[in-house]
């Protein structure tokens, strides 16, 4: 017995240490968007973070000595991400501007961007027009948006959030036409739609204050050090010809210089695999992509369920500590109470976690750095999610159980009393299994929103069940499919917890005399 | 002068919150503001015109059609608003045959598709809310509508629909929140709601919290008119029960 014990406590010891260890061997961490082919996307089906950027990251660190790693990372988190420690790289074709050098540092650029309209073959942009012909232009945030901003102002722009919404709105036509890297379009829109014909109009646009001085990786101000040995290996696998290598692997020249491109160039060979996979992929019909992404899906459905049940959970006890206080608590508690739950009841649910996403690792952070009592705490996208959904419906679960516990008849604790029953006993046998009884219902309730809303996550970047039906959909070009998907996995998980509660119910209801009246 | 420039350079470095530029990019909160209610009042109204047949079909039982609207309100409100949404927008364009309609003039706006999503979605929730009310209506009132000579159809539209209507008040308040809360999805379609205005912000100046934070209050300010609105209602429309 004490041995088995010392040998769990020094396993645990161990696993300590190894954590530590980690940490202090500090594997670099880099973020990419993951959705920006063929420099970062999530390869098909198995969803793993490939690309150019990602061969040059770790050609780069193989220089440096180093072990480093890609994590995804929506487009708008990028530098709150960064700021926040919660990668140290942001290594996902940044253009280095003005505005965002405020905020940051960068390496030495890796290559140089430039922007490009593309639209259907067929339609000639008036880009002597300040409003572009009263087109509707699609633009990412920064730097096309800063240029679209600036030459056309009067021009109809709509601003997405991640290039692959871009492109999407693109071929169905809610957009005439976008702006864009003439690269990434190239690769990841043109090549990949030859029966669309979309392509280039007019030549690739200048303007220094929106394209900067090319694309760097994005690194912390006080991070010199890593600025100065990234700088370093880049210098070094540009030297020894990987850089070189890698660029004709990917896009059939080298793209340092980036000079305009030309649609009429010619396929590389061995490069944009993908799009023929994926033309084949789509002939063999809808269940076989959908088969051939189950993989990647149930994974996502795995991250719905954990995220739901460890949210239930924080749910729970949050709502019994603020129930007590509204029920139990000192003046100032039951105030203090009332206000969360009306605050919590009051900003949506995607309101609460994006604001907790970007906004509570700088607050902790902060709070860290003028109390000196930790250094550095960071807020995985899971956390947030737990964090932001037990937050939202916490408070929604004490008032379930206030009106649960208000709900018991007050002569049966009288009775219980009474007859001598102790403050434990009184709990155990009188008061829980009411409490459990008045508030099954509304825990139900509670329950099944609180799993929709786990969908939210997939905004915040977390490969839910919804962002990873929603990346196999714009990878096979079938949204419709893939979020049926989804759309049945809920309600799924709602019909198998629908029946499991309403039998729990009528369990804890046994013995309850009813129809009385009606 | 020199006072605004104290408030602007306080604002950008030592408070906790970048506040002054928040305040100069107003007229961008405003937008969202208009984008959000307008959304809300329209979805709320379209989803009452669907809501309220779905209702009374339920409560009465009519062949056919009843199991048909149970499906369809337990398929909405069994699943996430965000991917019904997600299905419209991303998912419709799939087809040629949607893009080549007539329907497509409405549905490749991002405004429209957001709309008609919040609308199916709030007429499912608001469906059931009606239904209890109806299905709750006391006994003695139907009795004394047939007792009067009425038709089914007008005890319906005269007496029972209205005292449903008055019963469900509360709910309807709450599902009234909800439905606000759910606008705040239409800044996943590139609509400039009031958090479509916040990430648009944050966006443009690279920050972590402003935006939403600002979003956030706006968002507790319109639920605490809605709850005031509805108290108000309630009070006026209760008027002749007894109070206590």
């Amino acid at each position: 017995m004490f041995h088995a014990l010392r040998s769990i406590v020094s396993a645990g010891a161990l696993l300590v240490a190894l954590a530590g260890a980690a940490a202090a061997d500090s594997e670099l961490r880099f973020a990419t968007e993951a959705g920006y082919p063929p420099f970062n996307e999530r390869a098909p089906p198995s969803g793993k973070i490939t690309g150019w950027e990602i061969d040059l990251g770790m050609a780069m660190c193989a220089k440096m000595n180093r072990k480093c790693e890609f994590v995804a990372q929506e487009w708008d988190g990028m530098i709150p991400g960064l700021l926040s420690h919660r990668f140290d790289g942001i290594f996902s074709s940044m253009t280095i501007t003005a505005e965002r050098k405020r905020k940051i540092d960068f390496t030495d650029p890796y290559y140089k961007t430039t922007a490009q309209f593309v639209a259907k073959k067929n339609l000639r942009i008036d880009r002597s027009a300040e409003d572009l012909g009263g087109l509707q232009i699609g633009a990412t945030p920064g730097t096309t948006q800063c240029y679209l901003s600036k030459h056309y102002p009067e021009a109809k722009v709509r601003i997405y959030q991640t290039t692959q919404n871009l492109f999407l709105d693109l071929q169905s036509g809610r957009v005439d036409a976008i702006l864009s890297e003439p690269v990434l379009a190239k690769f990841g829109l043109i090549r990949q739609n030859p029966a669309a014909d979309f392509a280039f109009d007019g030549d690739p646009v200048q303007d220094p204050d929106c394209f900067g001085e090319g694309v760097g990786i994005g690194v912390r101000k006080d991070d010199a050090a890593l600025r100065a040995a990234l700088n370093h290996a880049l210098a070094a696998v540009r030297a020894d010809g990987t850089y070189h290598r890698l660029t004709v692997k990917y896009f059939g020249s080298d793209i340092f210089g980036n000079s305009p491109l030309r649609e009429t160039e010619t396929a590389p060979s061995g490069a944009v695999t993908d799009g023929s996979a994926e033309s084949v992929l789509r002939s063999s019909g809808m269940l076989n992509d959908v088969m051939a992404y189950s993989p990647y899906l149930l994974k996502g459905l795995g991250l719905t369920i954990a995220l739901s049940l460890v949210s239930i959970l924080l749910t729970v006890a949050l709502g019994l500590i603020t129930a007590s206080a509204r029920l139990w608590g000192r003046h100032w508690l039951q105030r203090l109470a009332g206000v969360y739950t009306t605050v919590a009841r009051g900003i949506p649910d995607l309101v609460s976690m994006l604001l907790l996403y970007f906004g509570g690792q700088v607050l902790l952070n902060r709070i860290g750095a003028l109390t000196g009592l930790w250094s550095y705490v960071g807020l995985s996208q899971f956390t947030a999610g737990v964090l932001a959904i037990g937050f939202i419906f916490g408070a929604y679960m004490s008032e379930t159980f206030r009106g649960a516990y208000l709900s018991i008849p007050y002569g049966m604790i009288e009775a219980g009393v009474a007859v001598g029953m102790t403050r434990k006993k009184l709990f155990s046998r009188i008061i829980w299994p009411q409490l459990v009884r008045y508030a099954l219902p509304g825990f139900t309730n509670i329950w099944l929103t609180l799993m929709k809303s786990t969908a939210l996550v997939s905004v915040i970047g977390l490969e839910d069940i919804v962002y990873s039906g929603f990346a196999a959909g714009r990878a096979t070009r079938q949204p419709f499919t893939f979020m049926l998907v989804a759309l049945f996995a809920y309600l799924a998980l709602t019909i198998l917890s629908d029946v499991g509660l309403r039998v729990l119910e009528r369990r804890y209801a046994r013995g309850v005399v009813r129809g009385v009246g009606r | 002068m020199s006072g605004v420039d104290a408030i602007r350079a306080f604002s950008a470095e030592n408070s906790p919150l970048d506040f002054w530029l928040v305040f100069q990019n107003w007229g961008l909160f405003w937008t969202g503001l208009q984008n959000t209610l307008i959304l809300l009042v329209i979805s709320l109204i379209a989803g009452g015109v669907i809501a309220v047949p779905l209702a009374i079909v339920r409560a009465t039982r009519v062949p056919v059609l009843d199991p048909l609207a149970y499906a369809f309100i337990y398929l909405i409100r069994g699943t996430p608003l965000l991917v019904q949404l997600y299905i419209i927008y991303y998912g419709l364009a799939q087809f040629g045959a949607v893009r080549n309609s007539v329907a497509w003039a409405v549905l490749q706006d991002p405004w429209w598709c957001a709309l008609i999503s919040f609308s199916i979605g709030t007429s499912a929730y608001t469906a059931e809310i009606f239904r209890a009310a109806i299905v709750d209506t006391p006994r003695g009132e139907v009795e004394a509508a047939i007792a009067a000579g009425m038709s089914r159809r007008l005890a319906m539209r005269r007496i029972i629909l209205p005292s449903a209507f008055r019963r469900a008040l509360p709910a309807y308040g709450n599902e009234v929140v909800f439905n606000l809360h759910t606008t705040a999805l239409a800044s996943t379609v590139t609509v400039i709601d009031v958090l479509g205005a916040a990430r648009l912000l944050n966006n443009n100046y690279y920050l972590a919290a402003e935006g939403f934070v600002t979003a956030a209050v706006i968002y507790i300010a319109i639920v605490l008119t809605i709850t005031r609105i509805f108290r108000f209602l309630e009070r006026r429309l209760f008027r002749h029960l007894p109070q206590g």
